[in-house]
């Protein structure tokens, strides 16, 4: 790992951030501890499950539940006779959330295969699923579309109730339309010297396939309290969202986050919460609701497919001067995330290429019959930059020139802003910002470096029937949403001289209990391993919006920072005054507090002891919250080897070199199993991943048979390296790591593909046949 | 779980095992790995025979064959040192290592998935099974897949039976996946006899197409006492792409299947080239 | 039907369906011994146990079939007091992330490297393919097998 001394700003080295300190939840972990949501015994649990639909658009006549209720075991049957009606979108977002409330606990309509009918708990699971068959549904059938551009002539409308809210245009099926002009697209385009005519990307519908399913276990405590133990992202917003639809009063309300085993956007929902709260609420007995692999493809959610049109128009020097992008959401549904998952599509590539005077933003998220779309990795950015990273490295090829000199030519700097950011931002406009910290320059030039950019490109070297391409993309992010995302951080001190750290930041497995207890540790001046971390409580924990946004570092590290300083400053002030000393000569060191000039200390544990019992007492301790004004990009420049089979058609990733710039990295190890991460899942995108679905909208392959996900064998060597640069807003000088790079796999490999054989892979996931059949039709 | 299953049976012989298959009729069957019948929650099943004291669990050889009992997993398997270590790389190639510690080669014959690697192996191997229904008998591969489709008895998969290639005999298997571990969406196995280089018995068996696995006729035709050589091989890449019986299905299209069975037959007999 | 086996050394006896499998009766008695989704095809590798010292994906197996064989599964080896040498490296590596993939991951590991002290990387990434893990790519995982492997034949 590198560290780049910058003439403003000198990165010294730290005592525990940028240090590998071992996982909070590491040891736990490795040695099989009961730590998630299933881990816990309660007497007479019931179980529940859901029944979806069958069809892809029909109104419910009725549900005759009277042969399920005969069957002994089962306790409790919810559908639309018997529960609130109350409009809500299941979106974890910020409140009011820029999403429709389109969404009701079980509505007398069903809009996908897959969609919620009823649902049942009973004693056991298995009497569960006898129940389910039991129950007679007279269903109205409608007529169905799968297609958002037929969607949108409004033929079948796919949300006519009244009571809905926030949807753009309901008679045309859609949910969110954005349009931002700047500039004269048209006339830009018309004067440019070289063009990238209408390009037309296709992405595929995606799952996250956390191993861990979408999972639930709702009780009372001793107090009458619900409990909410769930796998989520988002607990604070599930306790907000259950107090209102189930209209059960919040503060009896407690949402409590386990270890998650993976989240990355599927969870950043109000789910089945609301399925087994009611229940409990109603039988007082726990209720475990766990969705099988099958449930969690087609009944939870999606990265949404989507159709994006690009026009490029590029000076004779190269320089960008217009950027038309059209893009096209199919939703699914229900609108969820949608709005923003638009937006975003736009708002975290656009600015990138911020030099193009004449910039033009379409978009619309589009209903559909098929199964929802919602937040995933990335969110919205990554079909954005399939599309706009292929576009450009085809626009060098027009010109005539390397790609990377193009992204050289054009891309943003230090010092420099974007129209796009005031004017998009999440479903509204956006907040001005001007880049404070880039390296963007130096990952591409060391990327370039270490994937041997000139020895490949443009050589085809063949080795049999393999071809051999490099191919790059350069992108950026965000960290957290401006002016949006707030975050509470709590600390105390406790008598043995260590502290303790209440945040509602959730750790879903990316490390952030870990890097909050650095970012402590490195302020107060105390070890790492005198901190215990408390997490994701909704009654325990101050406020957080949750894991999402790449936000956790930034805005959590940010309020955990201010915490920090607070009360370091306590703890010396109590310490001068216990020695009679001046503050402005105490400092914090290896578990003392010093004074600089005499060297007389006095330990953290002593502090921590006459606080409670002896001198002047009171519980030492401090809190802050922390908004930003600001949502510093991590940068990233990707590049990778492929070596294309000509006579199969299949890529074979050889090797993927990622160069990050996040700010100053907190900890390694945990930041490169991010990256990593991302890239192999944004490998998956490109190659393998795909669901298919029937002609009426039924999900062929939900199911790790047919849905391939890469494994140990197929992923190529890959690099990661960080060029640090130091953010004046970040903790310590951080900005985020956790969704940039899933942005870079798609792109890259398409542009390798087409340095190998000429040909342009415009739909993903390329899978050997599209591949070959593109092969044979350029006649190679 | 299975929730309709009431008791498990460990029948000491073999007429013990017949009987109690023939007593529960379509609610009872044979556990082998169990995999596929866990995997496919069969409702229907009230009574599992497990051959845990049948003493089917061995590999035994001698100069001419090699003896697998039915119950034998696929792990096993990887034991069996023929062919120049062809048939051990066919056999690690299949499913998952932690899968082939539980899959038996006897459940994966009987239950006979036209994807199956195994039976693509096996049956370019010339594979036998043993099998007792009352009577014991011995088919070839093919045999005992029309044997189980058209006869009404109840029967028990005991061993199977592989000649003990020695030299001259040269084997390879390819199967076209998306992901490592994927189950093949196209296989081809091809056995060769060679004398020097000349072809005098081909067996090229193609599955997964998606039918079950079959002969590649007239590949196997235009080899045989021929001398395996680059154009020969290229020529029967034609061969196998024109004459290959290969339909659509959701994981790959028919043309693409077509193009593929060459690609296969290609660098299945080049593998075999390299070797000798 | 009453079911014998020996877990973690210890002779155990439970009372299972006998339509079951081993995944499932260890989640209703012995509650955090394995972990899974209960997918019952194997795929991801998570529920993954010892059985008579061969990693097997326990939702496959029905409990017919475990009478009387030895069953190891995560609590067999280190705890958080005193993890063992694998254990050890898949924290320092950063090959844990959400963590609900690695005990299986573990288990597989820890009979690698008792049957074969000295694999090759290929060796390694064939024995991690019975796993899936969506959250770390992979690559950090092998590494900490490497590390185990060099830290061995340094002498621990």
């Amino acid at each position: 790992m590198s560290r780049i001394i910058k003439e403003e700003a000198i990165i010294k080295e730290f005592n525990t951030v940028g240090k590998n300190v071992e996982k909070y939840d590491g040891l736990p972990l490795v040695t099989g501890q009961p730590l998630f949501t299933d881990d816990i015994f309660l007497p007479d649990m019931l179980h529940a499950k859901i029944l979806t639909s069958p069809h892809p658009h029909a109104e419910i006549v009725d549900i005759n539940d009277s042969e399920a209720l005969k069957i002994p075991g089962v306790r409790i049957i919810l559908s639309y006779k018997n529960t609130p009606r109350i409009a809500h979108t299941t979106a974890g977002q910020g409140y009011p959330e820029p999403s429709p409330y389109d969404h009701f606990m079980f509505d007398k309509k069903v809009r996908f295969i897959g969609d919620r009918v009823c649902a049942i708990g009973g004693d056991s699971i298995e009497i569960v699923e006898e129940a389910l068959s039991k129950i007679k549904v007279t269903y109205k059938e409608l007529p169905y579309i799968l297609d958002p551009e037929e969607a949108m002539k409004g033929e079948v409308i796919i949300h006519d109730e009244d009571d809905i809210s926030g949807v753009y245009d309901k008679d045309r099926n859609i949910i969110s339309h954005v349009e931002i002009p700047i500039g004269d697209v048209e006339n830009g385009l018309k004067e440019s010297y070289y063009k990238v005519e209408e390009e037309i990307y296709f992405t595929q519908p995606v799952q996250h396939t956390p191993i861990e399913t979408h999972i639930t276990i709702t009780y009372f405590d001793e107090y009458g309290n619900l409990i909410v133990r769930t796998s989520t992202q988002v607990p604070f917003h599930i306790r907000r969202i259950l107090s209102k639809i189930l209209e059960f009063p919040m503060k009896k309300i407690r949402v409590i986050k386990p270890r998650v085993g993976g989240g990355f956007g599927a969870k950043q929902e109000m789910l089945i919460e609301d399925i087994c709260s009611l229940m409990t609420i109603r039988t007082k007995k726990p209720v475990r609701m766990e969705l099988t692999r099958k449930e969690e493809f087609i009944s939870s959610r999606l990265r949404h497919p989507s159709k994006i049109w690009i026009k490029l128009g590029a000076d004779k020097d190269g320089k960008l001067n217009t950027i038309d992008m059209k893009v096209l959401l199919n939703n699914g549904g229900y609108g969820t995330h949608g709005p923003t998952v638009l937006f975003n599509s736009g708002s975290k590539t656009l600015p990138l290429y911020n030099k193009a005077k004449n910039v033009r933003f379409i978009g619309d998220a589009v209903y559909t019959n098929l199964p929802v779309s919602g937040a995933f990795r990335g969110y919205g950015a990554t079909n954005g930059y399939f599309a706009l990273e292929s576009a450009m490295d085809d626009l060098a090829d027009i010109i005539g020139i390397d790609p990377i000199e193009l992204r050289k030519i054009n891309h943003i700097r230090e010092g420099e802003t974007s129209p796009i950011f005031e004017k998009l931002g999440e479903g509204k406009e956006g907040v001005t910002q001007y880049i404070e910290s880039s390296a963007l320059s130096k990952c591409i030039e060391i990327g370039k470096k270490e994937i041997e950019w000139e020895k490949w490109r443009g050589k085809k070297v063949r080795n049999g029937n393999l071809v051999r391409g490099v191919g790059m993309a350069i992108m950026m992010q965000g960290s957290g949403i401006p002016l949006v995302d707030m975050a509470g951080a709590r600390v105390k001190l406790n008598d043995d001289g260590t502290l303790h750290l209440f945040v509602g930041a959730t750790d879903i497995g990316t490390g952030s209990d870990t890097i909050l207890a650095q970012i402590l540790a490195e302020e107060v001046g105390v070890p790492y391993e005198d901190i215990k971390v408390y997490s994701s409580d909704t009654d325990n924990t101050p406020f957080d919006t949750g894991a999402y946004a790449s936000s956790t570092t930034y805005v959590t590290g940010g309020a955990v920072q201010r915490a920090g300083n607070e009360i370091k400053r306590k703890i010396i002030n109590y310490a001068s005054k216990l020695i009679n000393e001046n503050p402005e000569n105490l400092i914090i060191k290896d578990r003392y507090v010093v004074n600089i000039n005499t060297g007389e200390k006095i330990s953290l544990r002593e502090i921590g002891e006459k606080s409670f019992y002896d001198f002047e007492q009171e519980q030492i301790e401090a809190s802050a919250s922390f908004v930003s004004p600001k949502s510093p990009p991590p940068f990233a420049a990707h590049f990778v080897i492929i070596d294309l089979d000509l006579e199969t058609g299949k890529i074979i990733p050889v090797k993927y070199v990622a160069v990050n710039d996040i700010g100053v990295v907190i900890h390694p190890n945990l930041s490169k199993g991010q990256a990593i991460g991302s890239i192999v899942q944004g490998l998956g995108f490109a190659l393998t991943e795909e669901l298919i679905y029937s002609k009426r909208g039924m999900a062929l392959n939900p199911n790790f048979l047919d849905y391939k996900l890469l494994t140990s064998l197929d992923i190529p060597e890959i690099v990661v390296k960080f060029i640090e640069t130091y953010d004046p807003t970040g903790p310590f000088g951080a900005k985020s790591v956790a969704e940039i790079n899933i942005n870079g796999p798609a792109p890259a490999i398409r542009n390798a593909v087409k340095d190998a054989a000429g040909i342009k892979l415009n739909h993903l996931p390329f899978t050997p046949e599209k591949v070959f059949n593109a092969l044979k039709e350029k006649k190679i | 779980m299975l929730k309709n299953v009431k008791k498990c049976f460990y029948p000491e012989n073999l007429d013990e095992c017949l009987k109690l298959l023939n007593d529960f009729k379509e609610n009872g069957d044979i556990v082998g790995g169990g995999v596929d019948i866990v995997w496919r929650e069969r409702k229907e099943l009230e009574y599992l025979i497990f051959l845990d004291k049948l003493n089917l669990n061995y590999i035994k050889s001698d100069d001419e064959k090699i003896l697998i009992g039915a119950a034998t997993t696929l792990d096993e398997l990887e034991k069996i040192d023929i062919l120049n270590g062809s048939f051990r790389k066919a056999i690690k190639s299949v499913a998952t290592p932690i899968l082939r510690n539980v899959m038996t080669v006897g459940g994966t014959i009987v239950r006979g998935y036209s994807w199956s690697d195994i039976l693509t192996i096996f049956i370019t191997l010339e594979g036998k099974v043993k099998i007792y229904d009352g009577d014991e008998n011995v088919f070839s591969i093919d045999d005992f897949l029309k044997y189980k489709k058209n006869s009404k008895k109840k029967f028990i998969l005991t061993e199977i039976l592989l000649p003990n290639y020695k030299n001259f005999y040269h084997f390879s298997y390819i199967r076209f996946t998306r992901t490592a571990s994927d189950i093949p969406l196209l296989n081809e196995g091809i056995l060769l006899k060679l004398n020097g280089k000349k072809v005098e018995k081909a067996n090229i068996i193609l599955g997964g197409r998606p039918g079950f696995p079959v002969h590649l006729n007239k590949v196997e035709e235009n080899l045989l006492n021929k001398e395996l050589n680059i154009d020969l091989i290229n020529y029967l890449k034609e061969v196998a792409s024109n004459t290959s019986e290969v339909l659509d299905d959701m994981r790959l299209s028919m043309d693409y299947r077509k193009n593929l069975s060459g690609v296969l037959t290609k660098r299945n007999l080049i593998k075999i080239l390299e070797e000798i | 039907m009453i079911i014998n086996f020996i877990l973690n050394g210890e002779e155990v006896n439970f009372d299972a369906y006998p339509g079951e499998t081993l995944f499932e009766l260890l989640r209703r008695y012995h509650h955090y011994e394995v972990k899974g989704n209960n997918c019952k095809t194997g795929e991801c590798g998570a529920c993954t146990v010892l059985i008579d010292d061969k990693p097997i994906p326990s939702c496959t197996f029905l409990v017919g079939k475990v009478i009387g064989k030895k069953v190891t599964t995560i609590k067999g080896f280190g705890d958080i007091d005193n993890p063992d040498l694998i254990q050890k490296s898949f924290v320092e590596e950063g090959a844990i992330q959400c963590g609900y993939c690695i005990p299986g991951i573990i288990i597989s590991v820890e009979n690698l490297i008792k049957k074969n002290p000295n694999p090759t990387r290929d060796d390694i990434k064939e024995t991690l393919s019975s796993h899936i893990c969506r959250c770390t790519g992979y690559v950090q995982q092998i590494e900490a097998v490497e590390k185990v492997i060099k830290k061995i034949k340094e002498g621990k």
